[in-house]
């Protein structure tokens, strides 16, 4: 509809133009009027007629009447103040500001290097050591089921995928009188939801699934969560989202290293499934398989703080209870909670192995996508002023949380860097040696193009994909504008934070993720 | 037939006392063999007098050159000498700019030398054959003349080495990689010469690297090679200078270009000729050779390249680990034979890898004795006896070189220099050779090297308004006589025509002149 408008308005322009632009050989000649003298130069015309007049004459270049100066025509003075326009903006642009920019990029230089550089650290992390890279993957023997399992499956508008996601959830491989389901629902304007949720519950004629209804607490995920975590029962609380797809064997994974490890939190593996189906959905699919493979496991073990993913990840009913659930005030109540069950001591545990990811979808259409990354940004600007941070103990968790924090920030100001680096590079002087330094952003740019590219290698051996030369080249072309889109979201995120916009953009889904044709592993095996 | 090498205790260097010791004595050993009259010999050649120039440029004027700068040099190098120029002022005074200069060459060579150590273990020699390696790196009197020039070709093997350790050995991360390809690109910035360094090691990094990270490992090292590499012709493109004038970023104005110069360097001729006895490759080998020479080592070139050769042919057929050295070898071999003019200083990157290759051949034929051989009764008589004939010719050799820890080459220069400070007046012109421009610089702000006075456009006819009247002073060295002579450096050479000598420093069979010129003679045209 954007695209329709934006179209629409162009074409408007289009024939206003070609209209004037057509006056100029169609109308006719201006007669003079006998007792109607056309307004002298510099005055405004008294009369409707002295104002037909001038315009009449604007599109002429001879003068029509006696007295009325030539000059005065439209096809004249247009040019002469556009030239003047021209050159004063051109002046302006190319004005010598030497000390400001070279100022501009040692500013830059000091902020985008450390942070270039850490951000790439932090995506390649899971592969820098082939003998620890199986540290983060899903255990290769399973004990004894011991603990018991909720999951929650707070949803809203989901009646395309809510079904499928029950249906996946129950046929968890785990004993049946150690997991239940309480999915959620705000019972005001969903009747689709409720319709489709009570449909699967006949249909399984399981017990432990549960429709828990609310009515209060505001319009967003923690509020249902912790609605939902008042009926849980069992000993660990896990979180699906309404379009989630989770493997059968994750209960025992987290079993598994909750007995190995002690562990009180397990964020198991989120992965984007459909690298197709958009202009940015590949792109948007290897964040989530460089977030979820590298940079979490980055965040636990070398920063000792982590964000935590928005599903599939696991809690001890105890640590949820102590720190009181989620905070339903927030955009990104799971980054929040990451860091809070770490301020109170809580061993968190990341794994991710491509067989027992929770499959997902990217966001349908490029709106959606920048709302959704609008709701994220927001919610890490909420968190950060929050402060919670701030209490932690080691200066690297301080740093850490800042980074994560910011990092939609840092991004932006990335993108926004390079056009205004070629600014100064075509129109400035600076200091030859700050010149060939103030390249390097953009190196650190490219490189995580190129990381881009060689990770989609390691996702299509990861989960079966063939990747054909036109889809690298399609990455390559549109690797910056999705650069610019995400730092459209944090600026738009920005803007909403300071003007008080806290409301939550909800992001539709349709089972892209499942109608697209994605080998499921786990069938093989 | 041999057996292929045997492996080394581990591929990291075991740091156990009693391993230590040896190591440590090498290195001491190294550091004495450099630093014994490293202030006196050899005498304060031209090109490091440039290098010391560009860094004191760097320093003081904040640019690359006291004059054009031509792109000769990727500029890393002088950068690092202009950081050691600035902490050499806090330090005690050393003398001259160059005396300060190698004391700098003596850190590198000690780093230097701790890597080969390195290399050489990692390449699978036992401890004993690394350190005698290491040894024949230290003695060798090409070696040790050649690194204790202030040559930027010195800071250039470092980090080629350091690329190397970085890669070299198993249990290798990215960060490995990573610091492997910004030492390479570091080289490369010293010097372009690294770049023939580049296929060997990213051979080993495409066979080293662990499949789990091959990929990541390979576009890693890569990019920050390349885009390091990168540095050096965006330099000259954020100046228009890339290209010639008039040509795309080449931009309008008269100017030296990175094109033409690195052109110029780079120029081949064809492989066939190098062998070709008028070629430079020939020339400058039979003088590495030879015997007379100062900077010469017939036995350590001798045994050396032969070794290289024996090192290629094992990597072909029996051990596949030496295939990276080989192709170090064969690369950097190519480079050298098929370079329009080839200098000294082009030698230095492949001596350790010759010495490493000496100790490998000394171990694979170590092994084969021993295998062929069990009786210790038989086996350590022929060790010896096959040794004796290598250490008599080293030994014979490296006796007839002890000029180097014994003569005195550069005084006269330090003196020259002294005197002419003392006595021309301040605002005299100079034109000197390049040894004294830095430190004539200190106290004659007119000094000037001999080559920009004719060759530079803004020296030649701005400062000395094309007229060798101008000059008052000349400091001449031979180097200095000859390229003015060979190449008729008008101004220079019709300034030491209407020139007489105010002193002369004989400097062992170098001679050092201070001339002046007698302004009678102005108008008398010489023909």
């Amino acid at each position: 509809m954007v695209k329709s408008k934006g179209i629409g308005i162009l074409a408007v322009l289009l024939i206003l133009l070609a209209m004037a632009l057509a006056a100029n050989f169609t109308a006719p000649a201006r007669q003079a009027q006998p007792g109607i003298m056309p307004p002298r130069p510099g005055e405004k015309p008294a009369t409707r007629e002295q104002a037909l007049l001038m315009l009449a004459d604007l599109y002429h270049e001879e003068p029509a009447a006696p007295g009325y100066s030539p000059n005065h025509s439209l096809m004249s003075w247009l040019p002469g103040q556009m030239s003047r326009l021209l050159a004063d903006f051109h002046s302006f642009i190319l004005k010598p500001r030497q000390t400001e920019s070279e100022l501009f990029l040692i500013l830059c230089l000091l902020l985008l290097i450390p942070q270039g550089t850490f951000t790439l650290w932090w995506m390649l992390y899971a592969w820098n050591d082939p003998r620890s890279a199986d540290q983060g993957e899903s255990p290769r023997a399973f004990r004894e089921p011991h603990f018991s399992f909720t999951a929650l499956v707070p949803a809203r508008h989901e009646e395309k995928v809510i079904k499928d996601t029950i249906y996946a959830i129950n046929a968890i491989d785990y004993p049946a009188h150690l997991k239940e389901i309480l999915v959620l629902v705000r019972d005001e304007d969903d009747e689709g939801t409720l319709a489709r949720v009570r449909e699967a519950i006949q249909e399984l004629e399981e017990p432990r699934i549960q429709l828990i209804t609310f009515k209060d607490g505001p319009y967003n995920k923690p509020n249902g969560l912790n609605h939902g975590l008042q009926f849980a029962r069992n000993d660990v609380v896990c979180i699906f989202d309404a379009e989630d797809e989770p493997h059968p064997e994750i209960y025992h994974i987290v079993n598994t290293v909750m007995l190995r490890d002690e562990a009180d939190v397990v964020q198991s593996g989120v992965q984007l499934m459909n690298i197709d189906s958009t202009w940015f959905s590949a792109l948007n699919c290897l964040e989530y398989f460089f977030w979820f493979k590298s940079g979490l496991r980055f965040f636990a073990n070398q920063l000792q703080v982590t964000p935590l993913g928005g599903n599939t990840v696991f809690f001890k009913r105890s640590w949820l209870n102590r720190i009181g659930g989620w905070d339903d005030r927030l955009l990104t109540e799971d980054a929040d909670i990451g860091v809070r069950l770490v301020l109170q001591g809580a061993r968190l545990r990341i794994v991710y192995e491509a067989r027992h990811v929770t499959q997902e979808e990217t966001p349908a259409t490029i709106e959606q996508f920048v709302r959704q990354r609008t709701r994220w940004s927001q919610g890490f600007l909420e968190i950060l002023f929050k402060f919670d941070w701030w209490r932690l103990a080691l200066l690297r968790q301080k740093l850490g949380a800042v980074y994560i924090l910011m990092n939609p920030i840092f991004q932006a100001a990335m993108v926004v860097y390079l056009p205004v680096g070629l600014y100064i590079l075509f129109t400035q002087q600076v200091n030859v040696a700050l010149a060939v330094l103030s390249y390097i952003p953009l190196a650190m740019l490219l490189m995580q193009l190129l990381v881009n590219l060689t990770g989609i290698r390691e996702f299509a051996a990861a989960y079966n994909k063939r990747l054909s030369t036109w889809f690298l080249l399609r990455m390559v072309i549109v690797f910056y504008p999705y650069q610019l889109v995400l730092a459209a979201a944090s600026f738009r995120a920005a803007y909403r934070y300071l003007t008080g916009h806290h409301g939550w953009e909800k992001t539709t889904h349709s089972n892209l993720h499942r109608r697209a044709p994605v080998p499921r592993l786990w069938e093989n095996v | 037939m041999l057996r292929p090498l045997p492996f080394a205790t581990s591929f990291s260097i075991p740091l156990a006392h009693r391993q230590k010791l040896p190591i440590l004595a090498v290195m001491l050993l190294a550091g004495i063999t450099h630093a014994v009259n490293m202030l006196r010999f050899p005498f304060y050649d031209n090109v490091e007098g440039l290098n010391m120039a560009s860094a004191w440029s760097i320093l003081h004027e904040g640019s690359l050159s006291p004059y054009t700068y031509i792109y000769d040099n990727p500029p890393l190098g002088w950068v690092l000498l202009a950081v050691w120029l600035a902490i050499g002022r806090i330090l005690p005074a050393t003398g001259t700019v160059l005396a300060l200069g190698r004391f700098f060459m003596l850190l590198v060579h000690l780093l230097t030398v701790l890597l080969i150590y390195g290399v050489a273990r990692k390449l699978r020699l036992s401890q004993p054959f690394a350190l005698f390696a290491v040894l024949l790196f230290s003695l060798s009197p090409l070696a040790i003349i050649l690194q204790r020039r202030i040559l930027v070709e010195n800071l250039m093997i470092l980090w080629v080495l350091l690329a190397l350790y970085s890669v070299l050995g198993n249990r290798r991360t990215l960060l490995h990689y990573a610091a492997s390809a910004g030492a390479l690109g570091i080289a490369f910035l010293t010097h372009v010469a690294a770049l023939s360094f580049f296929p060997a090691i990213f051979y080993l990094v495409y066979k080293e690297s662990h499949r789990a990270h091959r990929r990541f490992a390979l576009t890693l090292w890569l990019a920050i090679v390349i885009g390091l590499s990168l540095g050096f012709p965006l330099q000259a493109l954020l100046k228009e200078e890339l290209l010639p004038a008039g040509v795309a970023f080449g931009g309008s104005h008269p100017h030296v270009s990175f094109y033409e110069t690195q052109s110029a360097q780079l120029e081949r001729i064809p492989a066939q000729e190098f062998l070709h006895r008028d070629s430079s490759f020939m020339i400058n080998l039979n003088r590495w050779l030879s015997f007379d020479e100062a900077a010469s080592d017939r036995a350590f070139m001798g045994v050396g390249l032969a070794s290289a050769g024996l090192v290629i042919l094992l990597a072909m057929f029996q051990s596949p680990h030496l295939r990276p050295l080989a192709l170090l070898l064969l690369f950097y071999g190519l480079h050298l034979a098929t370079l329009q003019r080839l200098f000294d200083p082009g030698i230095i990157p492949l001596l350790p890898f010759l010495a490493i290759s000496v100790g490998i051949v000394a171990q694979a034929a170590g092994q084969f004795v021993s295998q062929q051989i069990r009786p210790k009764v038989i086996r350590y008589p022929l060790y010896a006896a096959l040794a004796i004939p290598f250490v008599t010719l080293f030994s014979w050799t490296y006796l007839h070189k002890l000029d180097l820890y014994q003569v005195d080459q550069t005084s006269m220069q330090v003196e020259a220099v002294r005197w002419i400070s003392q006595h021309a007046p301040a605002d005299s012109l100079v034109v000197t050779d390049s040894y004294a421009f830095v430190d004539l610089r200190q106290t004659l702000p007119n000094a000037h090297y001999y080559w920009a006075v004719d060759e530079d456009p803004q020296v030649r006819d701005e400062v000395m308004a094309n007229n060798w009247c101008n000059i008052d002073y000349l400091l001449t060295t031979p180097q200095m006589l000859a390229d003015v002579a060979a190449n008729r450096l008008q101004l220079s050479l019709t300034a030491h025509r209407g020139s007489v000598t105010r002193q002369r420093y004989d400097n062992n069979g170098w001679p050092i002149d201070i001339r002046e010129v007698e302004k009678h003679n102005c108008n008398i045209p010489f023909p």
